[in-house]
């Protein structure tokens, strides 16, 4: 087990976000994150990337409680821009490359250059695209034993979406575990093993996508439905 | 350690900036006064350096807190949170960027200042008033019972005062970002915080002096501190610091 998340529960004031969450994920699987606004994946995400504390319940990451040491090995990627302001695409790969040494700097250049993204381009007037392109650039170009990619796909033009897909499948080598929280259903369906859905801060279900097209032959989206 | 403390240092660049060209200007100001014999603007910008240079000193302190603030508040937190580093380390980057900040910022201004000063009275009153203005500096050190000792002291107990405004600002941050993040008005809280935290160190220090033997304690050099002092507060700016990391350990969210 990589993960091992057990009665996860996180309030903001008086609002319960994930309430009492167990959730495993295995070694080299491609999880999809499903839920509706303010379900609270994406407070999961921030949690199991060691950037929010639980209220109550653990995080076991390769069996031990998570701690500052496992952000060596766990590539977050956040669904806002979150670089900051004074940077440059080039300073990105710098900092990525100063603090993580899964981090491969060429592959990000190569990456942000095939997405249209200049060296010398500021972060802070990147249009939301870019900015969702650059995260993933900085994000992918890590060796990382765990992704938790929170909305990967938004603000991300059709041509792009393709081109992301391609490089998370890319990066998929069967060793790492993708954990990616969307809401088009569609674009994830052909490649997400494990659909994981989330309903006011608690597990739904988690369903093994290919044994239910063959036991029920039902869509991500009609699993959706049903579920939530 | 190092690269933290690099994007720290870069994180207070603007700043830095601002205060350089403001201390630019001054200089101007300064020499187009010698150049045109003009006392007021001579006097005026040799003020405002030593003003600057002694605000600065608080600044950066200050700005220290802010930043610490902001890299909690906003989305931008990402950067610091995620990375493979302990809270002690990522606290202590912080720490010793604002020191470096506060000694570059207002090191260049005290260096303005001085060679100013030394070049005005080289320039109008040639090298002899300037070996003299040398000579008086000296006199007023040794009849005013200064000495090195002192001064040396002196900048130290300033650097623990300093430090302790960092320290209390970095506990009140954390303390309105963890215990009371759920209040409508933690900005505010922290404010207050700061301030109390601050009066509640000056009452210990008032009872500590209650002790006879260290009320008996002897002066260090002509400044009228003590030993017990410089332990005082260097053992205070140590809690604070362990206080903020366990808070952050235990209860940060970003």
């Amino acid at each position: 087990m990589m993960l091992e998340c057990r009665e996860l529960t996180k309030w903001f004031g008086a609002k319960e976000a994930v309430a009492g969450l167990t959730l495993n994920l295995d070694k080299g699987k491609i999880y999809g994150l499903l839920g509706e606004n303010g379900s609270g994946k994406t407070t999961w995400m921030k949690m199991a990337a060691g950037l929010t504390k639980p209220g109550r319940g653990e995080i076991l990451y390769e069996g031990h409680p998570i701690g500052w040491r496992d952000k060596a090995s766990i590539a977050y990627m956040a669904t806002e821009p979150f670089f900051y302001d004074f940077m440059k695409v080039s300073d990105v790969g710098e900092y990525y490359e100063a603090f993580f040494d899964d981090f491969d700097r060429k592959k990000y250049e190569e990456t942000t250059k095939a997405m249209g993204l200049e060296p010398d381009m500021k972060v802070r007037n990147l249009s939301s695209g870019m900015s969702a392109k650059l995260k993933l650039a900085a994000t992918l170009a890590r060796k990382a034993e765990l992704y938790l990619l929170d909305e990967p796909l938004n603000g991300i033009d059709y041509k792009a979406r393709e081109e992301i897909i391609s490089l998370i499948l890319e990066e998929a080598d069967g060793e790492n575990t993708f954990v990616i929280s969307t809401h088009l259903l569609e674009e994830v369906e052909s490649f997400i093993e494990y659909a994981i859905f989330i309903k006011d801060g608690h597990l739904a279900d988690k369903v093994n996508l290919e044994s239910e097209r063959m036991k029920s032959g039902r869509s991500l989206t009609e699993l959706y439905t049903d579920i939530l | 350690m190092g690269k933290l403390i690099k994007y720290e240092l870069r994180k207070q660049r603007t700043s830095r900036m601002v205060i350089f060209i403001a201390l630019a200007i001054a200089l101007i100001c300064f020499w187009a006064g010698v150049l045109f014999m003009n006392n007021a603007l001579m006097g005026g910008s040799v003020a405002a350096m030593v003003f600057g240079a002694v605000f600065v000193l608080f600044y950066t302190g200050i700005e220290g807190i802010l930043v610490f603030n902001r890299d909690l508040r906003t989305k931008q937190s990402y950067m610091l949170w995620m990375l493979p580093r302990s809270i002690w380390e990522i606290l202590g980057a912080k720490f010793i960027s604002a020191i470096l900040q506060m000694l570059i910022v207002f090191g260049v201004s005290c260096a303005a200042v001085g060679i100013s000063t030394a070049g005005a009275v080289l320039t109008i009153g040639g090298l002899s008033d300037f070996l003299r203005m040398i000579h008086e500096t000296s006199k007023v050190f040794v009849q005013g019972g200064l000495n090195w000792g002192d001064l040396i002291s002196l900048a130290f107990l300033l650097f623990l005062a300093w430090t302790l405004i960092i320290m209390t600002g970095f506990l009140a941050v954390i303390l309105a970002r963890t215990v009371l993040v759920k209040s409508r008005f933690a900005g505010l809280l922290a404010v207050i915080l700061f301030f109390v935290i601050n009066f509640v160190i000056e009452r210990v220090y008032d009872v500590m002096y209650k002790i006879p033997f260290i009320a008996a304690a002897n002066n260090v050099g002509a400044l009228g501190w003590t030993v017990w002092d410089v332990i005082f507060y260097a053992a205070v700016c140590l809690a604070l610091f362990g206080a903020s990391g366990v808070l952050a350990e235990k209860k940060l969210s970003v």
